[in-house]
């Protein structure tokens, strides 16, 4: 892409996503996620409604009344965008590639996050790590990341989520909002991706192209995986094919799903054909009460 | 009968493993393809190779093939032969007395090797007429002179003795033989005349039957079989078989020699054995040369047509496979 497109491409992307973010994230972005980096508050006495949980027994012991201890959620938090670069992430049959989904969301919740004072940092992967902006503040960093996502050629083309999940969690030390936004066509990085869930607040957006769900009927087709580079030659008319290659990303789907669910990650997939701003903000609206609830 | 005018093209088909050495090595790297993340799970899903994918290889192939046969040129030839031949008219006159039976031939008598010596010469002669006549006490005509050489063969293979008859009339024998060759109007006419006795029968005497033959221009090769001296011959014994005894069989050389010094073939030819018996008939074989002067017409019919037409065809099939049936992304 040329400079200017960039350029061009960014303006357009802080323009619709500043609105959005107005809108939509303005007041629900703060109570999206759970503040654990606590700040000490106040001692006092224990009344009706304050949670046990909260009832500080130093202080109980010591004047013999229960009191509990407040604190105040301390806001700033680190906000990571784990991006995969890797070259299935340039495929798309629609109007976006997943890169362009991939760089919108990521605009529009680096902007929230902005507008919440949070810092925001963002992780390029591949199958290693790309390229690493430590977390800051500011519109002008807000603009930095989004135009690292869109101008950033990667060399290499395979994924590796686990290498981003470990570098993150080497970076870290205060619990953050992770954002890991890829299609997930990769192996063997659950593991990783659990401890990480277990100190941070772990969002996972799978963008996947409609074609990858389902093989349109096109004949036959010479293909070539832009990752491993392995060919194939397919008969796409083949009604037996189609429907395999159906069922088993299905079944990929919910596994992943599960996988995730297990993990306690929110997952949200996002389909380059789709509007995906309603889905983003029910996903949201789903979270913010789910957390308000536990 | 196909044929092709320019041959050489046919080794065109040759490319052939180039091509596919094309397609499998050099086309699959070039080849633009649709990049697709998911090819790993396609592959898992994917393990039937339909041979549908080939159709491509197939029909490029096939079309090489049948382009390399269309600029080989084949045509059919149908050749029309002027059957003019101006062969020479041959009558076997045979012996088929009960001397005949003589096995001095050994393995086999006197007939069979008689038999075997005349589908020989049948055979040699592909381009005369020939005719069979048999003689004994009476002569009959077997077959008139013919160029069905095939039933000729066949005649000559039901022959046998005729017990029934005593004597051998070697006038008669010529003398039918003469009569199936005079109204003939090829320009040599011979009559072989195999036999292996003395005329004792028969109402024409050989000399007579000679001198017509050379007034008709009738030239008679004459085939002693067996030698002189006591021969083994088969008689019917009634208890224990066949059995067989010395017997003097007596040839008439003279009268034959001078039958064949008559018709202006010099002397009778003597075989005692197989093998002189074969060579005699060689002899005869190579002294009456036919030249045949055989006009052959050829009328061609081109095929290279229909080729393009099935060419055309397959043409139209792909670009309908391409575009209406099984379309083909890149």
């Amino acid at each position: 892409m040329e400079a200017s497109e960039i350029l061009k491409k960014i303006r357009k992307i802080e323009i619709t996503t500043r609105a959005l973010v107005n809108e939509v994230f303005s007041g629900e972005y703060h109570s999206m996620f759970k503040g654990h980096g606590l700040e000490f508050a106040e001692v006092r006495e224990y009344q009706e409604g304050d949670s046990y949980k909260e009832i500080d027994w130093m202080v109980t012991a010591r004047m013999g009344k229960p009191h509990i201890k407040k604190f105040n959620e301390t806001r700033e938090l680190n906000v990571f965008f784990l991006v995969d670069k890797s070259a299935s992430s340039l495929y798309g049959t629609y109007n976006n590639i997943k890169s362009d989904i991939i760089a919108e969301i990521t605009a529009l919740l680096s902007f929230s996050a902005l507008s919440n004072n949070d810092k925001v940092g963002l992780i390029l992967f591949s199958d290693q790590i790309e390229q690493y902006s430590p977390p800051r503040k500011g519109k002008r960093n807000a603009l930095k990341i989004l135009r690292d996502i869109l101008y950033y050629k990667s060399d290499n083309k395979g994924t590796k989520i686990e290498k981003a999940t470990e570098f993150v969690w080497k970076i870290s030390k205060k619990r953050s909002i992770i954002f890991i936004i890829s299609d997930f066509y990769d192996e063997g990085y659950e593991h990783s991706l659990r401890i990480l869930s277990r100190k941070h607040d772990v969002v996972a957006f799978r963008i996947v192209d409609p074609s990858e769900i389902t093989i349109p009927d096109a004949g036959i087709m010479h293909m070539q995986d832009p990752e491993t580079g392995k060919k194939i030659t397919v008969n796409t008319s083949s009604k037996r094919f189609r429907e395999n290659f159906h069922s088993y990303m299905n079944q990929q789907s919910l596994d992943l799903e599960k996988n995730f669910k297990k993990m306690k990650i929110d997952l949200l997939t996002i389909k380059t054909n789709e509007d995906y701003i309603p889905n983003l903000i029910k996903f949201f609206k789903n979270r913010v009460k789910r957390i308000r609830k536990g | 009968m196909t044929q092709f005018i320019n041959p050489l093209w046919l080794l065109l088909i040759l490319i052939l493993p180039l091509y596919w050495y094309y397609e499998w090595k050099v086309k699959s790297k070039k080849r633009p393809r649709v990049q697709y993340p998911l090819v790993k799970v396609i592959k898992k899903v994917y393990k039937y190779n339909h041979w549908s994918l080939y159709i491509p290889i197939i029909i490029k192939s096939v079309l090489i093939v049948l382009i390399a046969l269309a600029l080989a040129r084949p045509r059919q030839v149908i050749e029309h032969k002027d059957i003019n031949k101006k062969g020479i008219d041959i009558v076997f006159a045979l012996d088929l007395s009960g001397s005949m039976l003589a096995v001095d031939f050994k393995p086999v008598n006197r007939i069979e090797a008689a038999k075997n010596v005349a589908a020989d010469f049948v055979n040699l002669r592909e381009n005369d007429r020939i005719g069979i006549v048999t003689f004994a006490e009476y002569a009959y005509t077997l077959s008139p002179l013919t160029f069905d050489h095939n039933m000729l063969l066949h005649t000559i293979e039901n022959l046998d003795v005729d017990e029934d008859q005593n004597g051998t009339a070697i006038g008669s024998g010529i003398a039918t033989a003469i009569t199936r060759l005079k109204d003939s109007e090829a320009k040599s006419k011979i009559i072989i005349l195999i036999t292996d006795g003395r005329n004792n029968a028969g109402e024409i005497d050989p000399m007579t039957a000679a001198e017509l033959a050379k007034t008709l221009g009738i030239k008679v090769y004459c085939v002693a079989v067996g030698g002189t001296g006591p021969v083994d011959f088969p008689f019917l014994h009634p208890i224990f078989g066949v059995q067989y005894r010395k017997v003097e069989i007596d040839i008439d050389i003279p009268a034959l020699d001078a039958i064949a010094k008559t018709t202006g073939t010099n002397k009778a030819s003597v075989a005692t054995n197989t093998e002189e018996l074969n060579r005699i008939m060689e002899e005869i074989n190579s002294l009456e040369k036919t030249e045949i002067t055989q006009k052959n017409y050829y009328e061609y019919k081109e095929t290279f047509p229909k080729i393009l037409y099935i060419i055309i065809v397959i043409i139209l099939f792909d670009i309908l496979r391409r575009t209406v049936f099984r379309r083909e992304i890149l």
